[in-house]
């Protein structure tokens, strides 16, 4: 279980986090929402224990994330970050390989490299220097990356959780859902996700539970249809929104209201 | 940002062994090069006899005397340079990072030269082996503050910035050369001969007590590059996506920091400072066997020894018994060679 109490941040006099309760279950998927600027991907660091000075209880399967050294982090989560970068031009193939532990066997790290090349539809492109991909096909090569880092450390006794920063930022539909399918699958086997989203709808498709946040704070936590209520909405992100409940649950801004304001 | 490059790496992956294999005998051919040419040319048969013990007198002296500690300094410098090249571009991700450029052979340079005028002003009756220790040991406390002053101004924001990186060097190698002029100008007649000498460049001037501590350090150094491997692949990815893979980032940098002031600072105690191999060998290396630094450590290494001792071979033969610094030789290529990667780089260093 990853699990915060009271988490809080103060950097340079500001507070960039404050009193956040939120705990992250094996199997679970849980989608972080809220406007730019409102904590998400600092949550996401704390969380991750590449953030070390924030205060309150923070606790990855019983251990503070911030004591635990990378190596011993790597194994316990994998990480993507928001528009991830290489500067060298590997290979695809080779690039998916560099988060893997040097403790597992190379036929296992083979064997989980085809996983991830075939789980992220990336087979055409396996050989290609990632530098002259497009956007988008970089992004899915990371999230490859990280999803073997992921299995191995599982495989090597620790592995838990996936935390990812607006997975499906520059991807086309198609791809926004292959990438997605994967987090929701590690989520099936018993990984616990969370996932920075801005597509609410595709957050309230994909995600079990939904965690708002703004300016820090904890504006809301459950189920989707839950928390992404009109009123609640309309007051996080300031402006018409049109909430419809039915066999799926869609939010969009209300255009028309949105441009006769304007 | 790397030379985008076009590199496949999998069809570059059997052949990676073969490249090394090949630049070892390349290293090999021309240490022997080192040893058999010169103003006396020496065969096969006569090399075998001098280390076999049955050479004669003037082959012995020409040998253990001369060429000996030239090649092993070569075969320091090339690998120090060179490793140090290597470690400073993949961890900064940067291609124009090279130990005399960013200022760390400027540093080291201060130490040496201070050494040498206040170590003869100071204590002209010092035993010689202390005297030999300390200009290695200046060396290297110069280029480990010049580090840790260029590193320390250079991060922006959690990361280390290339534009601030290259800016802080000059501004650095301008002020080592002002030390270096107040040095020399204090500087007494003994002192001023041993730092002209010095301050050119050039595997000739170093006995074998200065020649064996840089080999020594240069060695010990190594294993502690190579076991960076790894470390040096995932600091492609930003230092926030390496820590996320397993790397202590924070130590891996201060590790490769103080092993690259060590060995660019024992090899500039001894050979004087000699430029662009540590920018030139590792751009090479990375050409020849793609990015995989378990592979880029080991073909720099070579190649770096192979630079510099053609270099050595070039300035010892072309006039001889003339003999232009070897500065000179490295620079010539490794200049345009650097201005070549700026107008190749111009558009993504604006950017940085």
């Amino acid at each position: 279980m990853l699990e915060a109490k009271a988490l809080s941040l103060t950097k340079g006099g500001k507070t960039l986090l404050s009193d956040i309760d939120l705990c992250l279950k094996p199997g679970e998927f849980l989608a972080v929402l809220g406007p730019n600027g409102a904590g998400k991907s600092t949550l996401m660091h704390c969380l991750s224990g590449a953030e070390r000075r924030a205060t309150g209880q923070l606790r990855m399967d019983g251990r503070d994330p911030a004591s635990l050294d990378a190596a011993t982090l790597a194994r316990q989560r994998a990480v993507l970050e928001q528009s991830p970068r290489v500067s060298a031009p590997y290979s695809v193939e080779a690039l998916i390989q560099l988060g893997t532990p040097r403790e597992l066997p190379i036929g296992e790290i083979t064997a989980l490299t085809e996983q991830a090349i075939d789980l992220l539809d990336l087979s055409a492109l396996r050989h290609r220097s990632v530098l002259q991909l497009s956007g988008g096909e970089q992004h899915r090569t990371h999230m490859a990356r990280v999803m073997v880092q992921l299995w191995a450390g599982q495989r090597l006794g620790g592995g838990c959780y996936l935390l990812v920063d607006e997975p499906t930022a520059s991807l086309d539909l198609q791809h926004q859902i292959t990438v997605l399918r994967a987090a929701r699958q590690a989520a099936a086997e018993g990984y616990g996700v969370l996932a920075i989203l801005h597509d609410l709808t595709l957050a309230a498709s994909v995600a079990h539970r939904i965690l708002l946040l703004k300016d820090g704070r904890m504006i809301a936590e459950g189920q989707p249809q839950e928390v992404l209520t009109r009123p609640r909405l309309e007051a996080l992100y300031g402006l018409p929104v049109r909430v419809e409940t039915g066999d799926m649950l869609t939010v969009t801004p209300d255009y028309a209201r949105c441009w006769a304001a304007a | 940002m790397m030379t985008v490059g076009t590199t496949v790496e999998h069809r570059s992956h059997r052949r990676q062994p073969l490249v090394v294999a090949g630049l070892g005998l390349l290293a090999l051919s021309l240490a022997l090069a080192e040893l058999a040419l010169g103003p006396v040319k020496m065969g096969i048969a006569q090399l075998w006899a001098v280390f076999s013990g049955s050479g004669d007198t003037l082959d012995n002296s020409i040998i253990w005397q001369i060429r000996l500690p030239r090649l092993t300094l070569g075969i320091a410098v090339g690998t120090a340079l060179s490793l140090a090249g290597t470690a400073l571009q993949g961890m900064l991700r940067n291609p124009l990072a090279d130990p005399g450029l960013i200022g760390i052979t400027a540093g080291a340079s201060i130490g040496a030269v201070s050494a040498i005028v206040l170590g003869n002003l100071i204590a002209p009756e010092l035993p010689l082996m202390l005297q030999t220790a300390l200009l290695p040991v200046a060396a290297f406390l110069g280029a480990m503050l010049v580090m840790t002053c260029v590193f320390t101004l250079s991060r922006r924001g959690g990361e280390t910035s290339v534009a601030m990186l290259i800016l802080i060097g000059i501004a650095i190698n301008t002020i080592a050369g002002a030390i270096i002029g107040v040095l020399v100008y204090v500087a007494d007649d003994q002192a001023l001969r041993d730092l002209t000498f010095w301050s050119m460049g050039g595997l000739g001037h170093a006995g074998w007590p200065v020649v064996l501590i840089a080999l020594g350090i240069t060695l010990a150094m190594t294993p502690l590059f190579w076991r960076q491997g790894r470390g040096l692949d995932l600091f492609q990815l930003g230092e926030r996506q390496a820590f996320h893979a397993g790397l202590d980032v924070e130590r891996t940098k201060r590790v490769l920091a103080a092993v690259a002031a060590l060995s660019v600072g024992a090899v500039t105690a001894a050979a004087g400072p000699i430029g662009f191999i540590g920018l030139v060998a590792p751009h090479l290396a990375r050409l020849l066997v793609g990015y995989a630094h378990r592979w880029v450590l080991p073909a720099s290494a070579l190649l770096g020894i192979s630079l510099v001792l053609a270099a050595d071979l070039v300035v010892r033969l072309a006039i001889a018994p003339q003999e232009p610094p070897i500065g000179i030789a490295t620079s010539l290529i490794g200049g345009p060679f650097f201005l070549w990667l700026l107008t190749r780089r111009l558009r993504s260093l604006s950017h940085a």
